[in-house]
């Protein structure tokens, strides 16, 4: 049986918009390690704040998330700032590629914050891109891509640092049919070829299908799980 | 190479144009401000050399309007008289200048039939090498009185008391009269002899050169006062106009902040990433305006005394500048949440913690009696205006947040917690408390769960 990675505990974040708003209401899932996990759920429904809070991008109002056994309650801001650059790798829907930056640098980029080599982070760089096949494209700057090959560039930037685990918000919902079956094709491969744990958010049938726990949201509670 | 440098390196090719904006207004208002600084130094110099040079030691001038007679009370010899002549030179003749007989040690003292003449005019009037001879000619009341005088030399005047030196002794034996002549300098033996003259005289004034001294280094104050005052106003400018693009940069950055956060950059990197943005850009500015400042000096033609004490002063300002426009965007760089940087929500720029039950309210005078722990809610007329995060029933914990207030528009939030272990009995919007009931031995069952009464979207 696969090691736990993540857990979250009674994990609520609230928003105070005239009324207040409970975005994440008292979540508790787990996460395996190798495991692709889908988050689906109607507009609203908080998937994005809860992917949010477990990415340590935002703080919950309560609660607390232990990744790798390390609780981001007790976390400052610089401290949970190492937490993402070693274990933690995301992927936007709006690919969020750094825009004066090459393909290259991007995906070199988390390297150097860890502090690799400029050869090492380099070498690194240009196979992770031959891996999600954007080998001719390293010189290119994310404007001269597609959304698909920017998609991409974001996955292996992920994948940089061999993060714990990925997150990846609707990952396929900015691109047309063809790209995003390439990219689901991608994650299968990544999470069943080098065991990489993934959450995602993602309205993709043929996702859910790969995935091997389903978590429903509805009104910031997961209502429903289901294991694959 | 490092991260930070590469990311500097890149950040400032993107952000080339308001940078190169910034490193202008830095010039500019370096320049403008160091070149007034200069010009005001230039000159307050220059009067000061004018009183002092030729230097009259200890010397009373005496002023004397059209048609006052000469101190004739006066005993003394004056030390330096002026007399209007004409005088014949190279380039022909010169109407209205003037001749000053003098006594004075620290300047030349011309023998008789000699005359000095003022070196801050060579070449522009004067041409005549020592030895040549001028022809001068004196318009008193009895008629023109012409005399020829051999040059004997040029005196350094200071460019300001420029005339002709001749013989005192000579002069008073080619003149039957002093009509028409101005008494420049008395010694300060004659001061009581010229007060009565003052007294006697409506039209007469004694000006002592330490007083002119005083009034000039006032006026030289009073100038560098109105230069500080504008060079304060150039500082304000300058901070506002860096703050304004460090705050544009900022709003512009927002997401590649947010992106750089979520990659593992930490808080106080992306806060330094911005000041080492505009520190290399004020550096800049430096090099441009001190090049600036140097080729004007140079085009004025006249020494601005522009000098590395000045220069420093100028550093400090723009420093004062620098420190004022950016400690605003690189705070609100270092502690953004990755969320708010990315979906534009206000920043958070503190928070403060409030878990401390009051013990004694007469408001609340009913809740403490019954034991129960009270947390003060601030409220206004409408009661308490933050969100309430917990029903009444619920089990909460120690530090367990209990409900939250947004303040300075979204800037600031207070979040009140539980100060220890219970279960809320009170939660009262209206009156502004928020009751806890310690749990019993034995423990107390939650009565609502722990989030029933939550309103979830």
């Amino acid at each position: 049986m696969s090691k736990e990675i993540l857990r979250t505990v009674n994990l609520f974040k609230a928003f105070h918009l005239g009324e207040t708003i409970y975005a994440v209401n008292d979540v508790n899932i787990t996460l395996k390690a190798g495991t692709l996990n889908v988050i689906v759920g109607p507009s609203g429904s908080g998937k994005s704040t809860l992917l949010s809070l477990l990415g340590g991008l935002d703080r919950p109002i309560s609660g607390d998330i232990i990744l790798d056994g390390q609780s981001y309650a007790a976390l400052s801001e610089d401290e949970l700032a190492m937490l993402r650059r070693r274990k933690l790798g995301y992927v936007f829907q709006f690919f969020n590629l750094i825009p004066h930056l090459t393909a290259l640098e991007n995906v070199m980029l988390p390297m150097q914050f860890i502090g690799m080599s400029h050869r090492a982070a380099k070498e690194r760089a240009t196979m992770l891109m031959e891996k999600v096949g954007l080998e001719k494209r390293l010189r290119h700057l994310p404007l001269q891509l597609s959304g698909g090959e920017q998609q991409r560039v974001a996955i292996a930037r992920a994948l940089a640092n061999q993060p714990a685990l990925v997150l990846a918000d609707e990952p396929t919902g900015n691109l047309d049919t063809q790209n995003r079956d390439e990219i689901v094709a991608l994650f299968k491969q990544l999470n069943e070829e080098d065991g990489q744990t993934f959450v995602m958010i993602t309205h993709d049938p043929s996702m859910r299908h790969h995935a091997h726990q389903v978590f429903e949201m509805i009104d910031g509670k997961v209502t429903a799980v289901d294991n694959g | 190479m490092s991260s930070f440098i590469f990311l500097l390196c890149k950040r400032l090719h993107r952000f080339r144009f308001p940078y190169l904006l910034a490193a202008f207004l830095v010039a500019a208002v370096l320049t403008a401000a160091l070149l007034y600084q200069g010009y005001v130094n230039a000159l307050s110099s220059q009067f000061r050399g004018r009183l002092t040079h030729p230097t009259i030691p200890g010397a009373i001038m005496a002023r004397q309007l059209p048609g006052v007679q000469p101190p004739v009370v006066v005993n003394a010899q004056p030390l330096l008289k002026l007399h209007i002549w004409d005088i014949n030179t190279r380039h022909g003749n010169l109407q209205i200048a003037g001749v000053a007989s003098t006594t004075l040690a620290d300047w030349p003292l011309p023998q008789p039939g000699e005359v000095w003449l003022p070196e801050s005019l060579k070449g522009q009037v004067f041409d005549e090498e020592v030895g040549d001879t001028i022809a001068l000619t004196h318009l008193g009341n009895q008629g023109r009185s012409t005399a020829t005088a051999r040059v004997a030399g040029y005196y350094a005047d200071g460019g300001f008391l420029n005339p002709l030196l001749v013989s005192q002794a000579w002069v008073a034996s080619w003149l039957d009269e002093e009509a028409g002549s101005i008494i420049l300098a008395y010694p300060e033996a004659a001061l009581n002899e010229l007060r009565r003259w003052e007294g006697n005289n409506e039209k007469a004034e004694l000006i002592r050169q330490n007083d002119v001294v005083q009034n000039a280094t006032n006026l030289v104050g009073s100038i560098y006062a109105g230069g500080q005052g504008v060079i304060l106003l150039g500082v304000v400018f300058l901070a506002l106009g860096l703050g304004i693009l460090a705050m544009l940069v900022f709003l512009d950055s927002r997401g590649e902040f947010a992106v750089l956060k979520a990659l593992g950059l930490r808080p106080r990197t992306v806060g330094r990433l911005l000041w080492a943005e505009f520190a290399v850009t004020v550096a800049v500015g430096l090099g441009i305006g001190w090049v600036i400042l140097l080729l004007t000096a140079r085009q004025v033609g006249f020494p601005l005394a522009i000098d590395t004490h000045l220069f420093r002063y100028g550093l400090l300002l723009v420093a004062i500048a620098y420190l004022v426009a950016l400690v605003a965007p690189a705070r609100l760089a270092r502690v953004a949440l990755v969320n708010e940087l990315m979906l534009g929500r206000p920043i958070l720029l503190w928070k403060q913690i409030i878990g401390k039950p009051v013990e004694r309210h007469p408001a609340f005078h009913d809740l403490l009696e019954q034991g129960l722990t009270c947390l003060k809610l601030e409220r206004d007329g409408q009661g308490f205006r933050g969100a309430i995060l917990q029903a009444v029933g619920a089990r909460v914990k120690q530090g367990e947040p209990l409900a939250f207030l947004p303040v300075w528009f979204g800037m600031g939030e207070k979040h009140y917690v539980a100060p220890h272990d219970g279960i809320l009995r009170v939660v009262d919007p209206g009156r502004g408390v928020i009751g806890i009931a310690p749990i019993q031995k034995g423990g107390e069952k939650n009565e609502q769960g722990n989030t029933e009464n939550r309103k979830s979207i």
